[in-house]
This record gives structure tokens, sequence and C-alpha cells, in this order.
């Protein structure tokens, strides 16, 4: 058995089979509707990675998803502790090597080449999503843009619709890495290459969460994760690099002028969002593995894989935050992606004007563009158990002196609680719900501390012994 | 076994990709007529347009819907988000 790290979404198949969190289905499955529910049910009721191996219309496909739905997968596959999920994946990225990526050749990913009149996106599996969803979506595929300034490689999971058997369109809005870099090439008037990779190992694909600092790559915080550097090769028909043992690359260019009508889509947020007009991605190959896996990651109302998997954003959040609130000591998104955040700060180092301090760095920093609803509560509250944030609310809040309202701050423009033209598109009021313990001098009502029993040793002795009966 | 695509899928999406090509296409016109409500398109043309549901835009479309290639279409007032050509908005 193949422990971490994991360097093919395959060793992480064969893991997951071999501790039980796997399960394979050899009943014919459709690509309309069965998989996208299968996928909801066991995001809300509990359940396993499922690979199929009979899928509709597709001999030779093995099409995959939720592999990565439940922290406990995700620690597994980042090679840490569950517990205190969040400080430790931040530490690792913190301290960890940054390796860069060695290039190899005979890449799994490109076992299979199609070129020229062989293309034809017909051949991936795509399930559908929702009812009325056609052409179906590619939703777990990574985007990879070059900055034609520098060495700057963003990637990043976005929504990709089939237009025809050459071509699709994916969403990505100018405020957004993808967006600066795409601009770039608008300016010069140039085709920008491009690459989509599905079926990437389980580090990779969680990292394609992440926002960095512009103009720094994610790729090298593969080597801070796993301690070894990805193996990577050249792309057929551009200059990208790509993970050499990936599942499929989609290979094209984006050019700078052709738009298309595209949407709607069961986004995050959990409503469809509306049509919008995008750029063109033209394929120019696609390569693949001999017995590819397709990956498939059920986007809509959470609970869902895309909503589990912003453990990372969370890390990188708290990472980015301490350097300037070193009082910050946990992040936890709470819903819709980030739209609602939890925060917890020191309660010995707690001092005036800390939580709109942090509110202030948090909306001015990249990493909380999303955050909309920002709870702040004392770290004796676990942030990632949504009753203790609301006990807190409960009990150390009040409307009248502890909500602070940031208007006009750039937010998603998915949001479906927004105004979607003109001027207001994508501006949203940011609020913090201060669920701190006031100082002193309101701080009379706390002094005595919670009302807990005294948890002695003959209690514990006595629970034990009736839980066994 | 290579990965291959059936015949049959493989027709199935060209039926889907020609009938999305149409409403890409026509998708002014469609807005200015029939904003916010429903519409079915099949064999690349409009079959059904003007209904409150998806429902009843199925049921006007009789035969001539395709439960796997047809496209059912809420019809919007506004397109949310437009990348210009020369700058964003």
């Amino acid at each position: 058995m193949k422990n971490f790290p994991f360097i093919s979404m395959r060793e992480w198949i064969d893991h997951l089979s071999s501790v039980g969190l796997l399960v394979e289905n050899d009943q014919p499955v459709k690509l309309r509707n069965d998989i996208s529910a299968l996928s909801k049910q066991i995001a809300d009721k509990g359940g396993p990675a499922v690979l199929h191996t009979n899928v509709e219309g597709h001999p030779g496909w093995r099409l995959m998803h939720d592999g990565l739905t439940t922290k406990h997968k995700q620690a597994i596959a980042l090679g840490i502790d569950e517990k205190n999920f969040c400080r430790n994946l931040a530490d690792k990225l913190a301290r960890g090597p940054r390796i860069r990526p060695i290039e190899i050749n005979n890449a799994p990913c490109q076992e299979e080449v199609f070129t020229g009149a062989d293309i034809d996106l017909a051949l991936l599996p795509a399930p559908t999503t929702t009812q009325f969803e056609n052409p179906p979506y590619i939703t777990a595929g990574i985007q990879h843009l070059k900055d034609p300034e520098s060495e700057w490689v963003n990637m990043a999971i976005r929504r990709f619709q089939l237009k025809s058997s050459r071509s699709f369109c994916g969403l990505f809005a100018p405020y957004t890495h993808d967006g600066v870099i795409y601009q770039r090439y608008i300016d010069q008037g140039k085709s920008m290459p491009a690459a989509v990779v599905i079926g990437a190992d389980p580090v990779y694909f969680m990292l394609s969460q992440l926002s960095t600092v512009p103009g720094e790559s994610e790729i090298p915080l593969w080597g801070a994760i796993t301690g070894e550097p990805l193996q990577i090769v050249k792309c057929l028909t551009n200059d990208l690099y790509v993970p050499a043992h990936a599942e499929i690359i989609i290979e094209g260019t984006i050019d700078p002028t052709t738009r298309v009508f595209e949407g709607p889509f069961s986004e995050f947020p959990g409503y469809f969002s509306g049509c919008f007009s995008l750029p063109l991605f033209n394929v120019t190959a696609i390569t693949m593995r001999s017995d590819p896996i397709y990956y498939y990651l059920c986007m809509g109302m959470e609970p869902g894989e895309g909503h589990e998997l912003h453990s990372m954003v969370e890390a990188v959040t708290l990472s980015a935050i301490q350097e300037i609130i070193p009082e910050l000591s946990d992040v936890s998104i709470l819903s819709c992606g980030g739209f609602t955040t939890a925060m917890s700060v020191r309660k010995d180092r707690k001092r005036p004007g800390l939580v709109r301090q942090l509110a202030m760095a948090v909306k001015g920093h990249h990493v909380g563009r999303l955050i909309k609803n920002l709870f702040v509560c004392d770290d004796d509250i676990d942030v990632h158990n949504p009753a203790h944030v609301m006990w807190a609310m409960g009990s150390r809040f009040q409307g009248e002196r502890d909500i602070l309202v940031i208007n006009d701050v750039i937010g998603c423009v998915l949001d479906p609680s927004i105004p979607s033209l003109g001027r207001d598109s994508n501006l949203i009021s940011c609020s913090i719900f201060d669920c701190t313990e006031p100082m002193a001098p309101y701080d009379e009502p706390y002094k005595r501390g919670l009302a807990l029993p005294d948890m002695t040793a003959s209690a514990k002795e006595a629970y034990e012994r009736i839980l066994k009966k | 076994m290579k990965p291959a695509v059936t015949v049959e899928y493989k027709e199935r999406m060209e039926q889907i990709f020609k009938n999305r090509s149409w409403l890409d296409q026509n998708i002014d016109s469609i807005k200015t007529k029939y904003h916010d409500s429903w519409i079915v398109v099949t064999g690349g043309k409009l079959v059904a347009a003007g209904a409150l549901t998806a429902s009843e835009a199925i049921s006007a479309a009789g035969a001539d819907f395709d439960p796997e290639t047809s496209i059912v279409f809420q019809v919007p007032a506004k397109i949310q988000f437009i990348w210009q050509q020369n700058k964003p908005i």
C-alpha cells in the first residue's frame, strides 16, 4: 500500500481503497444526473470516494468523485494530523521547503495523444450536475496560465462549459489572477496559451484552491507539503508545464477577442449563476493516460466536495493574516466558500480595537476577498463548530456595539445577493460580528468564567462504566 | 482497453453542441423577446418559447423535446458579466 505522499490520483485511489474509504461501482452509470445525485448523497449523508468502472458511452474509461470530501481524507492526502487541521496545514505551508519541480520525459499523462482532426471533447465522460445542464461542464479542471511578462504561472480550478468538440469556455473574472494574466495578453493583442489538467494527485488538486500573492505560483508549494519535487512535463502544443502523473491534459489557446455566451451553472453559493459572455478556449491537443480516470467535482448547494476543499484556503488565510495580526489563532470557512467565515483571536492577548484591526486586515488582503460575513470569537471557541460560534454570538454579542459594516468592497461575481450589473457589480458589504467577550469595564458577568461542572477523575470513570453497560 | 467514446454518445453530443450553438448565436434576440421565460431548442431551432416553467416549455415542445439533447433554458433578462474586448468591466 502506498502511503503519503501520493504522486498521482491512482496512488491516492489505491490508498483509499486499501483503508476502506473508496468503493468501486461496476454497474452502468449515466452521465446525466446519476453521478451528481450520488455525489450529493455522499456529501449529505457521508460516504466513501467512488470509482465507476462502467461509464455510459465511454468504454475503457473510469470515473471518480468524492476523493477529498472530508477533512479525514484530506488530512491523509496532506500528511498532517487531522486535529488542529488548519494550523497544521498552515505550518506546513509556511515552513515546508519550496522545491523546484523536475521535468521528466515519457510522462504518463501523454501516453495517448489526440491532435488535429482527432480532437473531440465528447471523448471525456463529463457528467452533468443539474437537470437541464446542456452541454455538460468540466468541473474539476485546473486551468494553467503563464504571465507573458514573467515566469509566473497561475493555476486555479474553474468551471468549463463545453461548446463544441474542439472548444469550451471558462469563467474567470478580471480581478482574479487568471484575469490579470489574460488582460496582459489582451493588451498585447496576443492569444494566450493555456492548459487544463483533470485528475491530478490530491495535493496538487487542493493547491488549485489557493490564492497566493500575485506573481507567486502555487506549484512550488507542492514540495512544501510532500517534501519531494513535483514531476512535470511540457505540453506538446505550447510551453506550459503540467503534472506528469495527471490523468488528462487539455492544451489550447484563448484568443484576446472572441467571446461566447455561457451559463447558467450550479455554483458554490448554492444557487445557479447567471449567464456570462466569456473568452473561448480552442483546443490544440488532448493527452491522457492509456487507461484514464476522469475526475468529477459536484458543485452547487453545500455540503459538497467543492466546499470541503476550502480547508486549504483556511490555512493560507490563517498564515497570511497572522503576519499582520499575530493574535489570530484559527480560521474556519463556515459556508458559501468563504462568504461566511469565523476567526478566533487569543484571549490572553486581547486589546482594544483588535477586532476592528483584524477586520481591516482581512478585507485589505487578497485572501479575504470572498469574506462577506465575518464572526470573530475568542480562542475558547471552536470556530470549526458552527454551534459554538452561534453560542458565542448568543452570549457575547450585542448588535448595538458589536457590528461593523464595511461597504463597497470587492466580493465575488457569483454572490447571488448582490446587484449583478453596473457600478455595484462585484461590490459587497462586509459585516463583522464581534463575538468576543467584552473587555473591562464591561466584563463583570464573565469574570467567574464558564458555568461547567468540574470534570473529576471519578466522574470520568463513572461515564466509562455507564457506556460499557 | 484504450479510452473511447461510442458513436451513439458522440452523435448525441454533436446534437447538443448544435442546439447550444444556435442559442449562443441568437441570444440577443432571444433575450429581447423571451426574457424571464423558458424555451426549448431542438435540432438547432426554437421549438417552444415563452413558458413560465420548464415543465410548460417541455409540454409545449411535445414530440420535439429530446431529454438527452434538447436545451431547456430559462432566458435571462441581462447577461450578468461580460469580458470586454479591450478592457474588463
